[in-house]
């Protein structure tokens, strides 16, 4: 009976999508469809949802059936928009070019893996509230506007739409107290980081008076040519200058905050640790894809602040790195490694950043693609793999001892993803880390590049250190449920081990399609 | 085309055949496949089927690449019609272009060619002929999870092969640092013990640490240069001297250090007992037979090649280190009483007075110095093949349980015999010649150093008998031993396959040595025409 209902109330949602996209569709208001759709489907959704009458699992299981219905439509069309045509709209508030299409369509992709790992999730684990994949989509929508954004209100609205509701999302275990201190420091850092940002703004406008980023990127070039001719000696420029700068940096700082770089990383892996799993996952990709794609427009829009700002960029990531590579050698708990894992990554990202060239951008998405591939997989095994007696999550790595023995695909494929996070050579995480060396060393960081190769070595300790878990001891009884891994959880694994594998595949394409999006922003900022 | 371009042409063997990545792709991935793909219950024969066709086409590979290159060579020197002439134009008029994996050319300008010579060649005999004697033995032995020890030996078998014909040092590296999981996978499952995890640690961080140094200093010849090609790096740091000379010392102390925790040399040596000890039967045998190989054979590809004056220069610092641990290792052997610990010190020994060798610079020793590595494979293997099997049958490795055994085993003790006198490098076997060649290189060069040296092989030789004494010789304890039972037909079959290649090696030696000279001088021969070169850019 029930089947029936839900198959019936599935058309419908399908019929009414197609509809309201085709609607929308005619009315040429296709640069800025992605978002307005997703919006205006999923709020639909959660309108008809309240009013259904079915029990509560069911409304979950429909609920995350529709996102994912509503998610595949919108990759659809965004997939569908104009590549590489510049769009700027609602007067230089909204911006629509390759790079900004390229990392939605990125976005979306993981964003429909996750909500099919969720599926998965939602079975193990008792969550009552139907909203929880409604927030997710919610937190994608922010996301998007945030990549697209091209003024400082848009960017800072983004920016909240996007955090409001992870801070729900990581708290939504309610009957594991670890959840509600997840959720509660989550918000209390990322208000702070907010604030930081928002403080950070209003310097800049003090300064400059300005909110849209074409015009003060503008009037940075313009100030840096008075400085340079020294038109007007003190005064008003430099005022403007030094404003400028400690603008710059709130609003730096405050990203720091949200991706956890290392004076300001203490958060990570509690949050991680709290929140339920899914959301762990969430909240270690796509965040971070779309905070690093609008910090890359900063640096376009700031040039003037770049030789300092690399340079911070540059040692933040060094520190970053030796302090995610030593941190995880005393975790036990899998999603605080995978945490500590998490910061040291970032540290490389950052350190392309920092060196700012073309091809350390290009590699920069070519890493994330890479990495999050990876943790997707990683994440995938982990939902799957559940403790028999209470229930639980997986929480120790003490608790992964001998599945190799006992299930050696399962085994096999985890350590392989943890080569990848390693970056020992046949996996693909070795190239990334090798595009991260080779653009150091062409810069003749020489002492420098070797400092994280030794890095290396003590992470590559830890993550081995799993594998030898996995493999070299005997199966203790009790410990795991091992029938607990289902098909869509091996799928999702066995897609993020092709990637793991033939990087190269990935290099002739993505490369291609990444450089391309980056030359469209480099196109696009020269113009300004 | 002139002449000399031709000539230097065909010796350094670039894109001279086409045929390689049948060789080091296709055929072992082809076996892979079939031991992922069948059913566990006809596993063995289906494997045993894939080893032996896949040894038998390798070995025609070799075959038909040294009958193309003889002809090569009497077409240049004299004998001009050839039957096979027209398959030699066709190989080396066209531009070579991997076949197996298309999407696989270049990473980064890190091209992935291959080049064949008689360096790699020498070096892929060994590896193909022991790796598929691992794999026979772990068929016969029934080791559990055998289909996943299959699947790793014959991804270690692509990894190997690769390193050994790849021109790039890139792609050599990439290879070099992909053997470890493998063997670490091998070291860990299959081991005995509850220290292989220690040791399985051991063995992957000291070649990671080692094989950073050889990255940085990859990625520097790669941004200063703009290749890391070895013919271009032989051409630009030898001969145009492009790198300045403090950066070149600094280079040769990088490559040497990531080398010498290979081999390994006396600082660096802590993983190699340990790692050999908890090691499986096949994984000691591969560790000390083909993955330390990999360290000389990049000194003798990198170093010996390109940095021609600097080794010179920094010999005096090698030989001392080599000396210090041939006589470090042969005194430690003596208070020793696990066997594999024994063997695996003694490979210590054996691997640093080849190393000699490299450091002496005349033909004779530096022949022999390939060939000590060569022989060193076979004879350390075999030597773990037989404590393999007396592991198997008493599961215990400790010397003073031993004694005796001649009188229940007397097939393995004959074979134990013969392999013990070739470790000591008895004539006739290919230790012998190598030894002897190195010794003639030392006495031309110094005679203290020769002195010195002997002084360990002399140690060798007394552990060597002393081990075979306590296990073969004297009463049987049957108090510690019980179920005595010799070595069946599959082992006999073995054993008796690396004796007769030992023999091979230490009497049709002629060949061997010629061939190989004839490919050092190439190496020493430092000018070379830059017009050879069409396609290399300096950036």
């Amino acid at each position: 009976m029930t089947k029936q209902i839900n198959i019936k109330v599935l058309l419908f949602f399908i019929l009414t999508g197609v509809l309201l996209w085709f609607i929308l569709g005619n009315i040429k208001f296709n640069f800025i469809i992605s978002e307005i759709l997703f919006v205006f489907l999923s709020i639909f959704h959660l309108l008809i949802l309240s009013i259904l009458k079915i029990v509560k699992e069911q409304k979950i299981k429909l609920a995350l059936d529709f996102n994912l219905l509503i998610t595949s439509l919108v990759l659809f069309n965004v997939s569908w928009t104009y590549y590489n045509e510049l769009n700027i709209w609602f007067y230089n508030q909204y911006m629509e070019i390759g790079y900004t299409l390229i990392l939605k369509l990125f976005l979306l992709i993981i964003l429909i893996l996750i909500l099919v790992l969720s599926r998965v999730y939602i079975k193990y684990v008792k969550i009552v509230e139907y909203e929880f994949s409604f927030l997710m989509i919610l937190s994608a929508v922010g996301m998007m506007l945030l990549i697209s954004s091209e003024n400082f209100v848009l960017f800072y609205l983004a920016i909240e739409l996007m955090t409001l509701p992870l801070y729900i999302l990581s708290a939504f275990k309610t009957d594991k107290i670890y959840s509600a201190e997840a959720g509660l420091k989550y918000f209390i850092v990322g208000s702070v980081s907010s604030g930081l940002i928002l403080f950070g703004i209003s310097f800049i406008y003090g300064a400059t008076g300005l909110i849209s980023f074409k015009d003060i990127g503008l009037f940075f070039l313009t100030l840096s040519t008075e400085l340079n001719l020294s038109l007007i000696a003190g005064g008003d420029s430099f005022f403007c200058f030094y404003f400028g700068l400690i603008g710059i940096l709130f609003i730096f700082i405050g990203f720091f905050l949200k991706l956890g770089i290392v004076p300001f990383h203490f958060w990570i892996p509690d949050v991680y640790e709290g929140a339920p799993l899914i959301i762990t996952l969430f909240l270690s990709t796509l965040p971070k894809v779309c905070l690093i794609a609008i910090m890359v427009k900063f640096f376009f829009l700031f040039s003037i602040y770049l030789i300092f700002l690399q340079k911070l960029l540059i040692y933040l990531g060094l520190i970053t790195i030796i302090v995610g590579a030593l941190g995880a050698l005393v975790q036990l708990k899998i999603k605080r490694l995978l945490a500590f894992s998490a910061i040291n990554h970032m540290g490389y990202i950052f350190i392309m950043l920092g060196l700012f060239n073309e091809f350390g951008l290009v590699s920069i998405f070519i890493y994330l693609f890479i990495y999050i591939l990876t943790i997707i997989g990683f994440f995938a095994i982990l939902i799957g793999l559940r403790e028999y007696s209470l229930n639980l999550d997986l929480m120790s790595i003490l608790q992964l001892k001998g599945i190799g023995r006992k299930q050696p695909i399962i085994g096999l494929s985890l350590s392989l993803l943890l080569f990848s996070f390693a970056g020992i050579p046949p996996l693909s995480g070795f190239f990334t880390k090798i595009l991260v060396l080779y653009n150091l060393l062409g810069l003749n960081y020489l002492w420098f590049s070797f400092f994280i190769l030794l890095t290396t070595v003590f992470s590559t300790f830890y993550y081995i250190r799993i594998v030898s878990l996995l493999f070299f001891y005997n199966q203790e009884e009790n410990m795991i449920f091992l029938r607990g891994i289902s098909r869509e959880c091996l799928i999702i694994c066995y897609l993020a081990l092709i990637g793991c594998f033939f990087f190269f595949i990935f290099n002739g394409l993505s490369s291609q399609l990444i450089t391309s999006a980056i030359e469209s922003l480099f196109l696009f900022e020269v113009f300004i | 085309m002139n002449v000399v371009n031709i000539k230097y042409f065909i010796d350094s063997g670039v894109n001279i055949f086409p045929y390689v990545n049948y060789v080091v792709i296709v055929f072992p991935l082809i076996s892979l496949l079939v031991v992922l793909l069948v059913q566990e219950n006809v596993l063995k024969s289906y494997a045993i089927l894939a080893s032996l066709t896949q040894l038998i086409l390798i070995f025609i590979f070799i075959i038909f690449y040294l009958y193309i290159q003889k002809s090569f060579r009497e077409s240049l020197y004299g004998d001009f019609v050839t039957l096979l002439n027209p398959l030699l134009e066709y190989s080396y008029y066209n531009e070579f272009k991997p076949l197996a994996f298309p999407l696989i050319n270049s990473f980064l300008g890190f091209e992935l060619k291959y080049y064949v010579d008689e360096l790699g060649l020498v070096f892929v005999v060994l590896t193909v002929f022991l790796i598929h004697l691992c794999i026979y033995y772990n068929i016969e032995l029934n080791v559990f999870f055998l289909k996943f020890n299959l699947i790793l030996l014959f991804l270690l078998e692509i990894f190997l092969l690769n390193c050994f014909f790849v021109s790039d040092l890139f792609w050599f590296y990439f290879f070099f640092e992909s053997t470890l999981i493998p063997m670490f996978f091998i070291i860990g499952i299959w081991g005995s013990r509850e220290r292989k995890r220690h040791a399985g640690y051991q063995f992957f961080l000291y070649t990671l640490v080692g094989s950073i140094l050889l990255l940085l200093s990859l990625l520097l010849l790669k941004s200063t240069l703009g290749t890391t090609n070895f013919e271009h790096l032989r051409l630009l740091i030898c001969n145009c001297k492009l790198i300045p000379q403090k950066i070149t010392i600094l280079l040769w102390l990088f490559f040497f250090f990531s080398f010498a925790c290979k081999i390994p040399i006396f600082p660096f040596h802590i993983w190699l007992p340990e790692a050999h000890v908890e090691a499986p039967t096949a994984g000691s045998v591969l560790l000390a037979g083909i993955l330390l190989k990999l360290g000389s054979y990049g000194i003798l590809r990198i170093l010996f090649s390109c940095f021609f004056d600097i080794n010179i220069y920094c010999s005096p610092i090698i030989i001392v280190l080599c000396l210090i641990s041939i006589i470090y290792s042969s005194c430690t052997i003596l208070r020793q009483t696990d066997i594999k610990k024994i063997i695996a010190y003694s490979s210590i020994i054996h691997m640093n007075f080849g190393l000699f060798g490299l450091f002496l610079y005349d033909n004779v020793p530096v022949v022999g110095a390939i060939l000590a590595m060569i022989s060193h494979g076979f004879v350390s293997g075999a030597l773990f093949f037989c404590i393999g099997m007396l592991y198997d049958r008493y599961h215990t490795r400790n010397i003073l349980y031993y004694g005796g055994l001649v009188q229940v085993m007397p097939i393995f003790s004959f074979f134990f015999f013969f392999f013990i006198i070739s470790n000591t490098g008895f004539p006739g076997t290919s230790s012998f010649i190598s030894e002897l060649a190195i010794i003639i290189g030392l006495v031309k060069e110094n005679i203290i150093l020769m002195i010195l040296s002997s002084i360990g092989l002399l140690f060798s030789t007394i552990f060597s008998f002393s081990l075979f004494n306590r296990i073969i010789f004297g009463s049987l304890k049957s108090i510690n031993l019980y179920g005595f039972k010799d070595i069946e037909i599959k082992e006999i079959l073995i054993l008796s396959s690396l004796a007769v290649v030992i023999l091979i090696f230490g009497l049709k030696v002629a060949n061997i040595t010629n061939w190989l000279s004839n490919f050092i001088d190439e190496l020493k021969s430092v000018t070379i025409p830059i017009e050879s070169y069409t396609n290399f850019v300096i950036y």
